[in-house]
């Protein structure tokens, strides 16, 4: 597989000069990243992890990812199973309007719903006066990461589905199979690695969004703090390695979760690890 | 037809509905709510103005630095190929693997006066944090990726024949490199600097450890919006966001009309 | 034809895409028993009609019946009718026994056969496509003709009233295809079964249905026996396509032909048929056409080459005085006397056919062609 052709000098300045970048501007970061979590030891590190509010942080970050996910996953899923297995006029704006939260800044994602839903947001009186808080409290966190990790699922389902073409879905209807046989048994089976993989991007994202929950979330120690919240609460108040310690706790949580999918779409016939709709 | 279109299509419309375009069309309409002239108003204020020349600039030129960046590491990971390359390869999506928050403050920590990088840096007279340059740096390490990921998968779909053909020409090496294959590569470039520059306008908690955040000079335009609202200014937070959104998709939407218009390899993505 | 009832009937049938119609107006009736083979170039519509049959095809106007019942507002899965996909679409999870059970399993409770019964059917299905040993086996792991046998007991599973079968052949190797494609025959009339065959092999359809159909440009060109296609060609786009044609321009004068462009003058046997006075197309096969002794004094034809094909002597003939590439090519079993090279011969196109020339309003000038 890999190619022994003789590199010439220019080669080997070229990779001199990726490595240096690549160990500069990626590998120095994810170093400082541990030494800063382990330079009073392990032992202190994990002791940091034992401060309540950084438990809560975990449990409502945790909590979030497994109401999201599930809703996403579903919803994006169909709405693959809409876009390739139907025509229908507007195709191409339904797919503009599922892609757009790629291109909003996360601060936007929270921001469109505190527009609606705070203080002085569309439905924000009508709020108030029945005393229901959607923002700056768990539903706002959850609207916020519903809106960022919106696309994922969709956009990783779609091309394997689109490859694969009409014709299993078509012999089902034609031995007289309905919408949920055909979903769960022919559509389901087959697009199965890639819903697994849009959705492992999808609970990365959902665990490590910062803007979008920062500006929809009250900031509440202990209440409306999600992890990566906290690790802005803690560097701020100069708890360094508490900061880094859960910084690094969450880094390879969500490294397990990009690099899983990675290793799944290699052996799925990608192009390497994980492709560019891992925005 | 294939069962299920009503009980797809209506769930679908549902779940885009509420989800993007209610909060879309929130964010269109809420900025002109105190009149179209106070609106422009507020965003042409200089605070306004200042985030934004910062936001976009550093974005452009992060995006701009990210791509050529890429261009090399992707043409060794594909045409030279060194021992290791799949190594090389793997660490290019760590950014993708590290949520912003964690990459702000370690890039902060890095960059610092006192950071490992930072601190030679700082003594040469070139202190980063604090300065468009720590902004540049953080927009490209987020950016890194979306270049290599879309440039890569071409390079490799291109056939080492057309280099070929070129040095049986007589083209040296660098010449085929820069009149050959870079061209070829260009609708991928562009698309990967589209994706790098949309991205690094919108970019937050990658950057605000590390910017400084003083208004006028290190302040960007994310941030702004969050101190707006803040402010209770629901008006000026969504006008500010407005102009993003409509940056960036501008942004995304010339580079597809500017690649339809590229001659080479229209069917390569 | 087996008819004893109605197995298919399309009233007024049309299919728009987009801006271009694909299936225009198209009445057809197939009867219970009988084998159809729809034929035609690519973007005839013949797929596209297919489809509407189906089901599968959203949108489409006018009415379809089958059997006694009025389909034409029934959703695909509710019709009850077999289809055969071009590529098989097995779904490659389910291994052939759950792939050929499927049809059943997905049935309402209280219509769906037990368990016990579904693996009897499935047994005697895979019996009857000659698969029987390969029920465990992965669609991954079977040949092609494998998978279309195994696709074929799948659509018979739910007892269909009517196959269809879209270009079932056309990943298969010549040599496998032409053994399924008499096996799929016999098994039609083992099962008395209705089956309509789309194909862009006329020699396909010649050889496996009753009635072939020759659609063009979403139109039927025309519809008959293999044998009425044969011998009376509505057009010359139905000559063309179901085999070889040799094509000469001319001109019927007073109920004469005479041959125009380089073979003005040539003397012939002229066809049995006529046709009213005005240019037409003489139309023949290869083999249709009689060589003889060149006779009295008209210009001739020469023979300009020869060359050994199988059991047959393909000779090319051109104008006395033409290069041999303006000529046309006669095939000749091999067992008749040959004829040498340079000899002037008379042409016997009393097998051939005429049509009216619509291209050329005058005595075209063009010399004879040859087209497959």
């Amino acid at each position: 597989m890999t190619t022994t052709t003789r590199i010439t000098p220019a080669g080997w300045l070229l990779t001199a000069a990726a490595w240096l970048a690549v160990a500069l501007m990626l590998i120095l970061p994810v170093g400082v990243l541990f030494g800063q979590a382990l330079r009073e030891g392990l032992q202190a590190a994990l002791a940091t992890l034992s401060d309540p509010d950084s438990l809560a942080a975990i449990r409502l970050s945790l909590l979030v990812t497994a109401i999201v996910l599930p809703v996403n996953a579903a919803c994006g899923f169909l709405a693959a199973f809409a876009l390739t297995r139907f025509d229908f006029p507007g195709r191409a704006l339904l797919l503009v309007l599922i892609e757009l939260p790629l291109s909003v800044s996360p601060v936007v994602a929270g921001l469109v719903w505190v527009l609606l839903f705070g203080r002085h947001g569309w439905f924000g009186p009508w709020l108030t006066a029945h005393g229901i808080r959607l923002v700056f409290t768990l539903p706002g966190i959850l609207l916020a990461t519903l809106f960022v990790t919106f696309p994922y699922v969709t956009r990783t389902v779609m091309p394997a589905m689109e490859a694969r073409g009409r014709a299993q879905e078509e012999a089902a209807t034609m031995l007289g199979a309905g919408f949920l046989p055909i979903l769960f048994r022919v559509t389901l089976p087959e697009a199965g690695a890639a819903l697994l993989s849009g959705t492992l991007l999808c609970a990365a994202r959902a665990l490590g969004e910062f803007g979008a929950v920062s500006v929809a979330s009250g900031h509440v120690p202990g209440l409306t703090e999600t992890v990566p919240l906290r690790i802005q609460a803690l560097y701020d108040g100069y708890e360094t390695t508490a900061a880094f310690t859960l910084a690094a706790l969450l880094a390879i949580a969500s490294g397990l979760l990009v690099g899983v999918r990675g290793v799944m779409e290699w052996r799925r016939g990608g192009t390497g690890s994980a492709r560019v709709d891992a925005t | 037809m294939i069962p299920g279109a009503l009980p797809s299509f209506g769930i679908t419309l549902f779940w885009v509905g509420l989800l993007v375009l209610l909060p879309m069309a929130a964010l269109a309409a809420r900025p002109w709510e105190n009149g179209a002239g106070l609106m422009l108003r507020t965003l042409s204020s200089p605070r306004t103005l200042a985030a934004l020349r910062l936001s976009f600039g550093c974005a452009l030129v992060a995006a701009a630095a990210t791509t050529l960046l890429g261009l090399l590491i992707c043409w060794v990971l594909d045409r030279v190929r060194p021992p290791g390359w799949r190594l090389l390869d793997g660490l290019i999506d760590l950014p993708f693997a590290l949520p912003t928050a964690v990459a702000g403050i370690t890039l902060a920590t890095l960059y610092a006066p006192t950071g490992l990088i930072g601190a030679p840096l700082a003594r040469l007279g070139l202190p980063i944090a604090g300065t468009p340059l720590g902004i540049v740096l953080a927009l490209m390490f987020v950016g890194l990726p979306f270049v290599v990921r879309t440039v890569l998968p071409v390079l490799r779909g291109l056939p080492f024949e057309l280099e070929e053909v070129a040095a049986t020409l007589g083209a040296r090496p660098a010449q085929v490199a820069w009149r050959v294959i870079v061209p070829a590569l260009l609708p991928a470039l562009l698309t990967g600097f589209g994706l790098a520059f949309a991205r690094g306008v919108g970019e937050y908690g990658s950057v605000i450890f590390i910017a400084g955040n003083r208004p006028m000079r290190s302040e960007i335009a994310p941030l702004l919006i969050v101190i707006r609202l803040s402010e209770d200014d629901y008006a000026g937070a969504a006008g500010i966001g407005l102009l993003m959104l409509l940056a960036a998709s501008a942004c995304l939407l010339a580079v597809t009309l500017l690649r339809r218009r590229l001659p080479a390899l229209r069917g390569v993505r | 034809m087996t008819g004893n009832g109605m197995g298919v009937a399309l009233r007024n049938v049309s299919c728009v895409f987009g801006r271009t119609p694909a299936v225009r107006g198209i009445d057809l009736e197939v009867a219970r028993g009988e084998f159809l083979a729809l034929v035609g170039p690519s973007g005839a519509g013949k797929t596209t009609l297919l489809r509407i049959i189906a089901g599968l095809q959203p949108g489409y106007e006018g009415s379809v019946r089958i059997g006694v019942r009025d389909v034409t507002r029934v959703p695909a899965r509710d019709r009850n009718i077999g289809f055969a996909f071009q590529n098989y679409a097995l779904f490659p999870h389910m291994n052939v026994a759950a792939n050929v059970a499927f049809g059943l399993t997905v049935r309402p409770r209280a219509t769906r056969p037990g368990r016990g019964e579904i693996r009897d059917r499935v047994e005697a299905l895979l019996q009857l496509v000659q698969v029987g040993d390969l029920a465990g086996r992965y669609p991954s792991q079977l040949s092609g003709g494998q998978r279309q046998r195994v696709s074929l007991a799948r659509a018979l599973a739910t007892e269909p009233e009517l196959l269809l079968l879209d270009e079932p052949f056309g990943a298969l190797d010549p040599l496998v295809r032409k053994e399924i494609r008499a096996w799929l025959r016999g098994l039609h009339n083992r099962l008395g079964l209705t089956s309509i065959l789309v194909t862009h092999d006329q020699e396909e359809a010649l050889e496996v249905a009753d009635r072939i159909a020759v659609l063009r440009d979403g139109r039927i060109e025309q519809i008959g026996t293999p044998a009425m296609l044969e011998d009376a060609p509505a057009s010359p786009f139905v000559h063309r396509f179901l085999g070889e044609t040799v094509s000469l321009p001319g001109c019927i004068v007073g109920g004469a032909i005479r041959l125009g462009g380089a073979w003005e003058g040539t003397g012939i046997v002229p066809p049995r048929v006529s046709a009213p006075d005005g240019p037409v197309l003489l139309m023949a096969r290869p083999h249709t056409i009689g060589l003889l002794p060149a006779s009295g004094h008209a210009p001739a034809a020469e023979v300009a080459g020869v060359s050994r094909r199988g059991a047959f002597l393909r000779y090319r003939v051109a104008p006395a005085g033409y290069p041999p590439e303006s000529g046309i090519e006669i095939h000749v079993p091999a067992d008749r006397p040959s004829i040498p090279v340079g000899r002037a011969c008379r042409l016997d196109f009393s097998r051939a056919h005429m049509f009216p020339d619509r291209a050329t309003s005058s005595v075209s000038d063009a010399p004879g062609l040859v087209t497959a």
